[in-house]
């Protein structure tokens, strides 16, 4: 019986993304990041569990593209995946047309927690993947108090963890993402534990920030607004097994300010997406 | 959210600041003021009672036999004896205690194999071992820095095991997705997580030193401050006896704060308040 309803959900998955499918422009160039239907299936027998289920996107260079859905919808593990950190059941992740089997020095991760090394100065920390890829910390110096200064941090940069808020926490940690310049930032949830207020002010942040480099952007978040005010496009992840459900694509102009978020098109977008996050099986 | 939300119920428990015994000095003077106090009440219970030295001697009696014992070179003879077995005991013990302990880290298979082991020789009280220890060893100073050597050693096993291990687990995947090798996870992530249990368990352990040094003394020793409660007790020299215990308790308060202070120049980050 339960297989009989996962081929049902199956179907439906197919269909979502093949309606769907209109939406998407034209592929001019190849893609920078490419899922093919990426599966994820954990545990075995009774405890098999499936987190997603051939999801398939592809997402050009220099967009910036949110991943939204539930808790529990399996988005970190897609997210997890397209970095290397584990692998998919079936299915792969491309990037710039090869398949992506372990993390590598062109993507940056942002984790939900800052993850600092409570141990190390704000500078040292900013400097760690510096060390880990064996480069001269000299040569990345400057570059990091550039973008100390990028994340209005500037003068912070002997300060230790402990001595920053949560939102400044995790602004180091963004540009210790930052630091190797990779060509894709994967940011897992980044401001999920942040108050409200911080959380518009990080992404107005985020977005300058973004508008600087111009890396490859993937988000995950289940905050619709948050999605809809960062994104080029937004990927609406179905639960149980995670699937893509619609994907938006967002015409609103950049650069955008907090204010935008009280204008008709941006809460018309968030209503709309609000909806199909909700849709079950009237879908089909 | 931020660590400032935190002050108020700190504040709730710290002394009004601006009465006098709220300063520094007030409150030196205060400790002073029961230090007297007691002093003052033991004085009077032995006049009260009548006791005899050899029973409890009143302070003043005890400063004399500390003064002119000091100034004999008696007191500062047995004190070396006993200082070099405690560090000698603390040094090896911990050392011992770290490399292995940082060796068992290394494989989940080794703590498997070796935990009933370890957990075995925790519950067995190591001071029961002294009488054994100078059959082997001799009333040297060999047998008691072995003794407190095996009582240093296992609060060190074990912090090392644990601090290396418990390691948040999102520093962990940090260090993944920065390709790092195991050498530079090791290097720069297990071992800073676990230099701070590492001093806590060099905190407990040289408090355990003292005591395996002295009562290790106490089995068969002609020399240290264990050696002489022994001896004075035969010669019913009480005030003496006490004059050790000043020794004693001095040696351990000095100990523990040179730990203290080792730590606070390793982890200057860990004293620097909160919130800034």
């Amino acid at each position: 019986m339960a297989f009989a309803s996962r081929l049902a959900q199956g179907s439906a998955t197919i269909t979502s993304v093949a309606r769907s499918g209109p939406s998407v422009k034209p592929v001019e160039a190849s893609p920078k990041i490419e899922f093919r239907d990426v599966t994820k299936i954990f545990g075995i027998g009774a405890k098999r569990m499936v987190a997603l289920d051939r999801v398939s996107l592809s997402i050009e260079d220099g967009r910036f593209v949110s991943i939204l859905g539930e808790s529990g919808c399996g988005k970190t593990t897609l997210l997890r995946i397209a970095a290397g950190l584990i692998p998919a059941t079936h299915g792969r992740v491309l990037m710039d047309g090869a398949p992506v089997t372990k993390p590598g020095r062109d993507m940056g991760f942002v984790f939900q927690q800052s993850v600092l090394l409570e141990w190390r100065t704000v500078l040292e920390n900013i400097l760690l993947p510096v060390e880990i890829f064996n480069l001269k910390r000299k040569d990345y110096r400057d570059k990091a108090l550039d973008l100390l200064k990028m994340m209005g941090l500037s003068g912070f940069e002997d300060h230790y963890p402990i001595q920053l808020s949560g939102g400044m926490q995790q602004r180091v940690s963004i540009a210790r993402a930052l630091i190797l310049k990779p060509s894709v930032l994967l940011m897992d949830e980044p401001f999920g534990a942040l108050d409200a207020i911080t959380r518009e002010q990080m992404n107005v942040e985020l977005l300058r920030i973004w508008s600087l480099s111009r890396t490859t952007a993937i988000f995950i978040t289940h905050d619709i607004a948050e999605a809809v005010f960062l994104s080029d496009r937004v990927v609406v992840l179905g639960s149980r097994p995670g699937c893509v459900k619609q994907i938006f694509d967002i015409d609103l102009p950049r650069p955008r300010q907090a204010d935008h978020r009280f204008d008709d098109r941006f809460t018309k977008l968030c209503r709309d997406m609000k909806h199909a996050m909700t849709a079950r099986g009237e879908q089909q | 959210m931020t660590a400032l939300d935190i002050a108020p119920n700190e504040a709730e428990d710290t002394l009004d600041q601006t009465a006098w015994y709220g300063t520094k000095a007030g409150q030196a003077l205060l400790t002073l003021v029961v230090f007297a106090a007691v002093l003052a009440a033991w004085w009077l219970y032995v006049r009260l009672m009548a006791l005899s030295p050899l029973v409890l001697p009143t302070p003043y009696q005890v400063w004399e036999s500390l003064v002119d014992n000091t100034a004999s070179g008696l007191l500062p003879m047995h004190l070396w004896v006993t200082l070099s077995e405690i560090v000698l005991g603390f040094i090896l013990g911990s050392a011992i205690g770290i490399a292995l302990g940082t060796i068992t880290s290394q494989s989940p298979l080794m703590r498997a194999i070796l935990n009933p082991y370890i957990l075995a020789s925790q519950a067995m009280p190591k001071l029961a071992l002294a009488p054994i220890m100078v059959i082997w060893l001799g009333f040297g100073i060999a047998p008691k820095v072995v003794i407190t050597a095996l009582i240093c050693f296992f609060p060190l096993l074990e912090n090392t095991i644990i601090g290396l291990t418990s390691v948040n687990p999102y520093q962990v995947e940090l260090f993944s997705a920065l390709t790092a090798s195991r050498r530079q996870t090791f290097f720069k992530l297990r071992i800073p997580n676990a230099l701070p249990v590492i001093f806590a368990g060099l905190r407990v352990a040289i408090t355990l030193a003292v005591v395996g040094a002295v009562v290790g003394e106490y089995v068969g020793a002609n020399r240290g401050l264990g050696a002489l409660i022994i001896a004075t007790q035969g010669n019913f020299d009480t005030p003496l006896m006490f004059a050790v215990f000043v020794y004693l308790t001095i040696v351990g308060i000095v100990l523990y704060k040179i730990m203290e202070l080792m730590e606070s120049l390793f982890f200057s980050w860990r004293h620097i308040k909160r919130g800034d």
